[in-house]
């Protein structure tokens, strides 16, 4: 299991670095974060938030949670999710992503999870912890469009990238070359109406054919070097930078996983911990007002542990199904957000076991440069070793990884 | 004439105008062109014009099989086509361009890319083609 532990420690140094990469000065601020929605931490049963929202990919990110203790020890959670298909030959425009065409390729994530904590309500205990591996796949059924908002961004975006081709052939009709190309280009036409053309004429029809793509490649080197102090291109740069996706309407996810258990913290013996699958769907709201979602869950635990005077005892098969909702209030345009969710959850086909809730309040803030401040407050499900609702208290500071980029003055 | 450039080839050229005729023969049948530009989240608008005459505009993103002509009508004119792909924040900064050409004697395909270096930047490509019979 340490192998497991190394690698996700050492992913993370290998992103860490680019943070501390030389400050650019920069005009404009880029913060990117999204709260990660990771089916692998659900399927652990350590995510924040059991309904997640719905959220565009990056072609990977990693998750780190559980920072506490004063954000002194390492973290005990980590999680990285993978959209393969934005990782393969087939490339998707930026309006590509405004329409239903491509959306299960485009919202296809796989994830992995790793934690090594103890049973619900006893996650601090050192004797109970076991190290538990999560894998889980996530798709949009149905993704909501591209917001007003974002759309008029996008459009912005747009004519200023005609206006590029435009002044593009404005500076190639101007350049003291554009007399002389003009020239050989009508020759070479000329030339072409000939049926068939002499060893004199073929050796000028090259030569043309050679003289032609130099001058061409010429005026783009040149026009390459004077781009950057084009209007259009600022224009460009300026809604590029200012351009985020945000979705509103019904959406409909499905989600699915499994987790391992490694009991005793190695790699030769370990069983099916959970599985299970489920649909979150909604009205997103587009980071305004109210975002209502909901969740319907099942999941299946082959093995649960019971407390008994004698230590930990193995219980049977116990299948659960999950029904809650969750209203999320974007008190600042995506810079603070309120949340709060229920869940019910029924036992299904067992009398062992009580049927149990969740409630859980949170609250998450931006602060910005890729950094957000977590928090969460409330009741858990019933483990079954603890009864009575396990308490649901952790501040996470989710902080993204990637290399920092200059922003042209 | 034509000629089909390697991945390799394109990204030690860097360029981003290019010039190359494209064979055709005295028949009827369909000359069609596409575009794949950029990465996956860029933006992109193409353009293309056929001997001065606009005949694409204010195209976004991938292009795909555009009839321009027949080889017969096509023979001795210039395409000269456009595109403006832009890098956004949080997407692959590399910018690229995938230029095909079929129906006439053989396909044709152009590959050009350019590492943008600021956030936001953009590159514009242009290739021109000429028709010929010789």
């Amino acid at each position: 299991m340490k192998i497991i532990q190394v690698f996700f420690i050492g992913l993370s140094f290998y992103c860490l670095p680019a943070i501390g990469q030389v400050t650019v000065d920069t005009t404009i601020r880029l913060d990117l974060l999204k709260s990660p929605a990771s089916p692998a931490f659900n399927i652990l049963g350590i995510a924040q938030s059991d309904i997640e929202r719905p959220a565009d990919l990056t072609a990977f990110a990693l998750s780190i949670q559980n920072a506490t203790n004063n954000f002194t020890s390492i973290p005990e959670s980590y999680a990285f999710q993978i959209a393969p298909f934005l990782m393969g030959r087939k490339k998707y425009s930026l309006n590509q992503f405004d329409n239903n065409q491509h959306t299960f390729k485009q919202s296809f994530q796989f994830s992995a999870g790793y934690t090594h904590i103890g049973p619900k309500g006893k996650e601090d205990v050192d004797s109970l912890k076991t190290t538990k591996l999560g894998l889980g796949i996530k798709f949009s059924l149905i993704r909501p469009h591209w917001t007003a908002d974002t759309r008029n961004k996008y459009t912005v975006l747009r004519q200023a990238q005609v206006q590029l081709i435009a002044e593009r052939r404005a500076y190639e009709e101007k350049h003291p070359q554009y007399s002389l190309l003009k020239e050989k280009k009508q020759r070479l036409q000329l030339l072409e109406m000939k049926d068939s053309l002499n060893e004199v004429q073929l050796k000028e029809f090259n030569q043309l054919i050679r003289d032609i793509r130099e001058m061409e490649e010429l005026i783009g080197e040149e026009y390459d070097d004077v781009l950057p102090d084009g209007a259009a291109f600022a224009a460009a740069r300026k809604a590029a930078t200012v351009f985020k996706t945000e979705r509103s309407g019904f959406f409909l996810d499905f989600s699915g996983g499994m987790a391992l258990d490694f009991p005793d913290n190695r790699f030769n013996n370990s069983n099916v911990y959970r599985a299970g699958m489920w649909l979150t769907g909604g009205n997103e709201n587009g980071n305004k007002g109210i975002s209502s979602l909901f969740i319907l869950r099942y999941l299946y635990n082959p093995t649960t542990l019971f407390a008994a005077p004698s230590g930990l005892l193995k219980g049977g098969k116990l299948s659960t199904f999950d029904m809650g909702g969750r209203f999320l209030l974007d008190v600042s345009r995506e810079k603070f957000v309120l949340s709060a969710e229920a869940l019910y959850r029924s036992i299904l086909g067992s009398s062992t076991v009580d049927p149990s809730w969740r409630f859980v309040m949170n609250a998450e803030y931006d602060l910005g440069s890729n950094r957000k401040l977590t928090f969460a407050f409330g009741r858990d499900f019933d483990g079954t070793i603890s009864k009575g609702g396990n308490l649901v208290a952790m501040i996470n500071l989710i902080a993204g990884f990637g290399g920092d980029r200059k922003i042209a003055d | 004439m034509s000629k089909k450039t390697s991945v390799k080839a394109a990204f030690e050229q860097s360029r981003s105008s290019h010039f190359d005729p494209y064979k055709i023969n005295n028949s009827d049948k369909d000359i069609q062109v596409k575009v794949i530009p950029g990465d996956t989240g860029q933006s992109s608008v193409t353009e293309a014009w056929l001997e001065d005459k606009a005949i694409l505009k204010n195209h976004a993103g991938p292009l795909d099989w555009l009839t321009i002509g027949s080889n017969q009508s096509l023979r001795g004119k210039y395409l000269e086509l456009y595109t403006a792909v832009t890098d956004l924040p949080g997407q692959p900064d590399k910018t690229s361009f995938d230029f095909r050409i079929r129906g006439g004697v053989s396909p044709y395909k152009y590959y050009a890319e350019k590492t943008v270096t600021t956030q936001g930047a953009s590159v514009l490509y242009k290739i021109s083609i000429f028709f010929t019979i010789h």
